[in-house]
């Protein structure tokens, strides 16, 4: 799945948002977003702004007037805050209501939403439970469920990690392998750790100044101390230790895994 | 020493959901405390009552003064909130909205454009204030809730996660003012957040898990259970992990949280 932006600018209140964004990604992969209007790059991939000048593509699709309702349904955006249709919304109504918007067949309903459950990790016994009530990992895991019914090829998340404790955030990133390697889903997500954007993503995209500045291998733009400070993002942690043992003469790899660098570190002291 | 939050015996439960049982604990005048826990440990809701977003039936003494009570105003003057609840800004313009704080102490006008000058070259956030809210990024606005928790000086600072969506220098920059506030000023600082890492510049750390204290003390002995701490789904700090790690190995005898300092300690 191709994601295609051409000369993308987002114009409101006499200034530019986004300016002349050209971006091209190829899926299935698991890519980071790292900057500024990170929020606001991911709402115009999610199509929810029309007035936007440039070409939004998602394979062959591009998003216009014509085409929005379709395109919506290949994309999901994981908003960080969960809203709810109503305050008092039970899971069984929320999906309801997307199964009404998306007029799916309601013989289909109820196993096409167990089905999206199951991928996620959560059982029929959520279905009557206040949305409210969930935990705040549960809650994540239910967004991504409901926005997989529509079957998207891309799924978007903003900041998904930041209200999450340890134990959860490795849940999510157990499941964004999971859809990737055996969904074949694009997974994009916008965070300003570099640390879980280095030892989890393929490739990252950087924001500055209202446009996409890089694209690249996120080991090679991680590992480049330089490129890092021109664009302000901070060093991966476990890359930073490499750095600077290096400027002690001592060699050791760049690392994804605490558990490695320790290893490593033993050979050489 | 004083104790300027008190909570006693407190009772707490969702319809049929209980959080709290008989659950006490206390502040001290001018200290710098964190609370952690896991999702779902009863952080929020504890912000929540702490906060009197919650009825606590005069169970929490804040600033002297039960917050049931009715000099409400009055308590809340003394306090600054960073709260995880989406917060409604109450108007359109970044500048308007500081003067709020400040108008509720009848600050004449001259002295709260000092004072919000001020506060925000503290915080480097200058460009916003010509700014509308609804415009501002993520992390611009979590900038102006710490702005709004500070500005009126208040004694207690209550933070649910006030780091939240900041990049690691902002987060640094906030983390120092805190500290400055803490010891310069004395403000007293409670700060709950799930990640360890932000817990570190307090005097002290208490644990929660299902609405009881698990474990509590200064942060790095705290830290020493990272066994337990990780089955509870807390995450060691990056390098309190590395160094307890290097410390089995024992090729390192103390955590060292700097990390320029652990490499020449490790090759001299």
């Amino acid at each position: 799945m191709e994601i295609k932006l051409e000369n993308v600018s987002y114009r409101y209140k006499l200034k530019y948002w986004l300016k002349k964004v050209n971006l091209n990604l190829h899926g299935p992969d698991i890519i980071g977003i790292i900057g500024d209007q990170k929020t606001l790059l991911l709402e115009i991939l999610d199509g929810r702004h029309l007035d936007i000048s440039g070409t939004v593509k998602i394979g062959n699709m591009v998003l216009n007037d014509d085409t929005k309702e379709r395109f919506r349904r290949k994309v999901a955006l994981i908003e960080q805050e969960y809203h709810p249709f109503t305050p008092l919304s039970t899971v069984e109504e929320e999906a309801d209501y997307i199964f009404h918007a998306l007029e799916m067949d309601a013989k289909k309903k109820k196993t096409k939403l167990l089905e999206a459950l199951k991928i996620v990790g959560l059982k029929e016994n959520v279905l009557p439970r206040f949305v409210q009530s969930l935990s705040s990992g549960e809650k994540k895991r239910l967004q991504i469920a409901l926005g997989l019914l529509s079957q998207p090829k891309v799924l978007l998340f903003d900041e998904p990690m930041v209200d999450l404790d340890s134990a959860n955030q490795k849940k999510l990133l157990r499941l964004w392998k999971i859809l990737r390697e055996k969904y074949k889903k694009t997974i994009l997500i916008s965070s300003n750790d570099t640390d879980l954007l280095y030892e989890n993503v393929n490739r990252c995209v950087v924001l500055q100044n209202h446009t996409v500045v890089l694209n690249e291998v996120s080991d090679t733009l991680f590992q480049d101390a330089n490129t890092l400070a021109t664009y302000h993002i901070a060093i991966p942690r476990l890359v930073q230790f490499t750095l600077l043992a290096k400027e002690k003469g001592i060699r050791l790899f760049y690392h994804k895994d605490i558990r490695d660098i320790i290893k490593d570190i033993y050979k050489h002291v | 020493m004083e104790k300027i939050i008190r909570v006693e015996h407190l009772d707490f439960h969702y319809q049929n959901h209980i959080i709290f049982t008989d659950f006490s604990f206390s502040v001290d005048e001018g200290s710098y405390i964190a609370i952690s826990g896991p999702n779902e440990s009863g952080k929020t809701t504890l912000m929540r009552l702490l906060t009197g977003y919650l009825p606590s039936k005069n169970k929490i003494v804040i600033g002297y003064q039960y917050i049931d009570s009715s000099q409400k105003e009055e308590i809340f003057s003394k306090l600054g909130i960073v709260s995880n609840e989406e917060r409604s800004f109450l108007y359109e313009s970044v500048y308007r909205e500081l003067c709020f704080p400040l108008e509720n102490l009848n600050m004449p006008k001259d002295q709260m454009e000092k004072r919000i000058i001020e506060t925000c070259q503290k915080l480097q956030i200058t460009n916003l204030l010509d700014k509308k809210i609804q415009d501002l990024t993520k992390s611009q606005k979590q900038k102006l809730k710490i702005a709004l928790a500070i500005i009126h000086h208040p004694a207690i600072l209550l933070l649910d996660q006030p780091f939240r969506n900041l990049n690691r220098q902002d987060t640094i920059d906030i983390k120092r003012i805190l500290k400055e506030l803490n010891q310069q000023e004395h403000v007293t600082i409670l700060l709950f957040s799930q990640n360890l890492e932000d817990t570190l510049d307090a005097d002290y750390l208490y644990i929660l898990y299902r609405g009881k204290w698990l474990m509590e003390g200064k942060p790095l002995v705290v830290m020493r259970e990272d066994k337990l701490l990780n089955r509870i789904g807390l995450k060691l700090p990056f390098m309190v992990d590395l160094s307890l790690k290097l410390e089995f190995y024992e090729v390192l005898d103390e955590i060292i949280l700097d990390m320029e300092r652990m490499v020449n300690t490790l090759w001299k």
